[in-house]
């Protein structure tokens, strides 16, 4: 048996005792969440470094600081843990002063639970109520108040490769969903995988939720999204049936089933796939080849649907939510928002950070951004009908993804059998 | 060339007189059998080495690259994205952080777990095996079952967002194990060793010190890597109580900040920083793994 020799032993401990004295000391630049220094926010953000929101909103936040002597903490997460990692700091009552994220199933049960403040009196106090725009203000309105200040905003479009398209002989975005399926036969026998999406996360919710209102009016489903009811819907079936309709007819790249988010953008950057219903989120981040042959465009018609234009999404699901830390400090907080709804650094969002704000275009004033395909998206209007954003009706908890994904998976299953498992996800 | 074959032919028999014992034909050294089962083993190994080789490429690459040809070694991006990375994250203190909390739970664990195995493998006693059965019942205790309880915890004890909480979490977590592993590991010592320093007047410590530690040392090596890797790696407990704050969170908690909002990775640079984040766990490995092999190999010897 071999032994350890004394310098190793001397080594290794002096290696312990070295990271020991580290950690002891740096200790002391540790943070305390709970502290009432008016003169520091605290903020957990979903805007992370590295990321064109992240990079823009640390340099605004060395920008208020300058202007005011307020310094700001800022503490990243990604989208998957953020709401965890707040409703933990919660219930020591240490959470941040603010939370950058979305207003999405995760998140609306906040404000109901008192983990979050109504922040109403404070967006008209402060004069914000008139600048927001009132489908941002409708949608973070909830029968407790309003959840949080609506900030960014998206357009979510299908993006459809035009040099892709080319090849396979196909020389215009499908306009119905007749034309869509034959772009994809073409695209299929060209070698070029057709329609790429998120089958295994968030993107097959959304897209189910896309399908349903092709033969859905938005008052039924903000009924179907809140409380179920699939199988009782004609036009919810009927959408289901679409879906799997595309699924049989191979418009989706195969083993669409389990591909996440990040696979569906990263194969359509990549040039392997010629369709993809993805949001504005993405623009900035499309290689220049990709970005120039892309056109943004609605989901194609479908024969005897609700709507007579092309389908896509848009939304304001991204705001500041106030905690109750944070109203402690309501009049650094005060500063700090009036300070992000002012026209410069509004403009600097569009211009610098490439987003769509949730405010009104005499506020916003004359500013474009530099990324063409942020270009593009806002010249959808037009074009496309806007459905309703299923986010804000879907109850916190209830999770599409599993069986999307399932259902994406086997071919031949019709809309009256996956309608079922849908309400199921209703029946808790 | 016919008439020299014969000749050597005819030698042969004069040969055989001498009545040499016959040499008995080596068996081919590559059975049917054999070559399958080393290309079983170099089909293993590949699954093994494949993701290795995958993460270590793809560091070194563009984005599209990794995604676009994620098996060719262009070698794209050379060093910008494991600087980029560094810079990104603040990694340099990320990493501070880690070896922080992963040195001193590893010797906390050892602290602790070092004198129970050797009382419990020294004890006879109904109250030793109570005991001992106790600490085996740690393992049926789920992980993720413990994290509202720990959370709760570490806010009475008023120790949430600290790195401190973590430091008695985790060899407490780490406890079942190391003492199980230990406890056995010390029975194999024998009695008379331990007789004979009593004899000459050693006490309980000294004899641990001087006879138990130097023998187990490979069980001791094996507890090390383990739970370096385990302490290392945790994620979930430290989001949870430690939480994000640049100043204080690990390498662990600070990588899937690069998971961009809604589908927007950057899988090059979360390989850089991924690569980054387990090199300690492999310097610790290279250093202390012939102790981890021969503690196993031990083992198997002793069934």
């Amino acid at each position: 048996m071999t032994r350890f020799s004394h310098r190793r032993l001397r080594l290794a401990a002096l290696l312990a005792t070295a990271s020991l004295a580290a950690g002891a000391l740096t200790a002391c630049s540790g943070d305390d969440a709970a502290d009432t220094d008016t003169q520091t926010l605290t903020i957990l953000s979903s805007f992370t470094t590295g990321n064109a929101t992240g990079d823009h909103f640390n340099k605004l936040a060395k920008d208020f600081t300058a202007q005011t002597g307020i310094a700001i903490d800022v503490e990243e997460a990604n989208t998957t843990d953020i709401a965890n990692n707040y409703e933990a700091s919660k219930l020591a009552d240490e959470e941040r002063d603010l939370v950058i994220l979305n207003l999405t199933p995760d998140t609306s049960d906040w404000l109901p639970q008192g983990q979050v403040v109504d922040v109403k009196k404070y967006l008209d106090e402060w004069g914000l109520t008139d600048k927001i725009v009132p489908e941002a203000m409708t949608f973070w309105t909830q029968p407790d108040g309003v959840a949080g200040f609506p900030y960014t905003g998206f357009n979510w479009p299908v993006w459809y490769n035009t040099d892709l398209l080319k090849q396979a002989g196909v020389t215009e975005v499908p306009a119905t969903v007749d034309d869509l399926i034959a772009a994809s036969a073409k695209l299929r026998a060209a070698k070029i995988p057709p329609m790429v999406l998120g089958g295994a996360e968030w993107p097959v919710q959304n897209f189910i939720t896309w399908m349903v209102q092709q033969f859905v009016q938005p008052d039924e489903a903000k009924q179907i999204f809140s409380k179920g009811g699939y199988c009782a819907s004609p036009g919810a079936v009927k959408g289901l049936d679409l879906l799997g309709k595309l699924r049989d007819d191979g418009v989706f790249v195969d083993n669409v089933q389990g591909y996440t988010a990040d696979q569906m953008t990263s194969a359509y950057f990549a040039g392997k796939a010629a369709m993809m219903p993805s949001g504005s989120w993405s623009y900035t981040e499309a290689p220049p080849a990709i970005a120039s042959a892309t056109e943004l465009a609605g989901f194609p018609v479908s024969a005897g649907g609700a709507y007579t234009k092309p389908t896509a999404f848009q939304g304001h699901s991204n705001g500041f939510f106030l905690s109750p830390n944070g109203e402690k400090k309501i009049a650094s907080v005060e500063k700090f928002i009036k300070f992000m709804y002012e026209q410069t650094t509004l403009q600097g969002w569009v211009s610098e950070g490439s987003q769509i704000m949730s405010v009104k275009n005499d506020i916003l004033g004359s500013v474009t951004s530099t990324q063409p395909l942020v270009v593009k998206g806002n010249e959808l209007a037009p074009k496309v009908d806007y459905l309703l954003l299923p986010d804000s009706y879907i109850p916190a908890g209830t999770d599409y993804a599993p069986a999307g994904s399932e259902f994406l998976g086997k071919k031949g299953q019709t809309g009256a059998e996956f309608c079922k498992t849908l309400d199921k996800l209703y029946q808790k | 060339m016919a008439v020299a074959t014969t000749t050597t032919v005819d030698k042969e028999p004069a040969r055989s007189v001498v009545r040499t014992p016959r040499r008995r034909k080596r068996p081919s050294r590559f059975t049917p059998g054999l070559v399958g089962s080393y290309a079983l083993v170099l089909v293993y190994a590949a699954t093994l080495v494949l993701p290795l080789y995958w993460l270590f490429i793809s560091a070194f690459k563009s984005q599209l690259d990794a995604v676009d040809a994620p098996f060719a070694p262009t070698f794209s991006s050379g060093f910008d994205n494991l600087t980029r990375v560094w810079d990104l994250l603040n990694l340099g203190d990320a990493m501070l952080n880690s070896l922080y909390i992963t040195a001193a739970s590893l010797a906390v664990t050892l602290v602790i777990a070092i004198p129970a195995a050797y009382a419990l493998a020294r004890s006879q006693g109904w109250i030793a095996t109570l005991f001992e059965r106790i600490y085996a019942m740690g393992f049926l205790i789920p992980g993720f079952a413990a994290l509202v309880p720990t959370l709760l915890l570490a806010i009475q004890l008023d120790l949430f967002h600290t790195r401190e909480f973590m430091i008695l979490y985790l060899p407490a977590s780490a406890q079942p194990l190391a003492v199980i592993l230990l406890t056995q590991f010390m029975r194999t010592v024998p009695k008379e060793l331990e007789e004979s320093a009593t004899i000459d007047g050693a006490g309980r410590f000294r004899v641990l010190r001087s006879i138990y530690l130097p023998l187990t040392m490979p069980g001791i090596a094996t507890i090390s890597i383990l739970n370096f890797i385990s302490f290392w790696n945790d994620y979930l407990y430290t989001l949870v109580i430690v939480g994000a704050n640049a100043k204080v969170r690990t390498v662990q908690v600070a990588l899937p900040t690069l998971q961009g909002n809604q589908g927007i990775t950057d899988y090059a640079l979360v390989c850089a920083g991924t690569l980054i984040s387990v090199l300690p766990v492999f310097l610790v490995y290279a250093v202390l793994n012939r102790r981890m092999e021969s503690a196993l190999v031990q083992g198997a010897l002793k069934g």
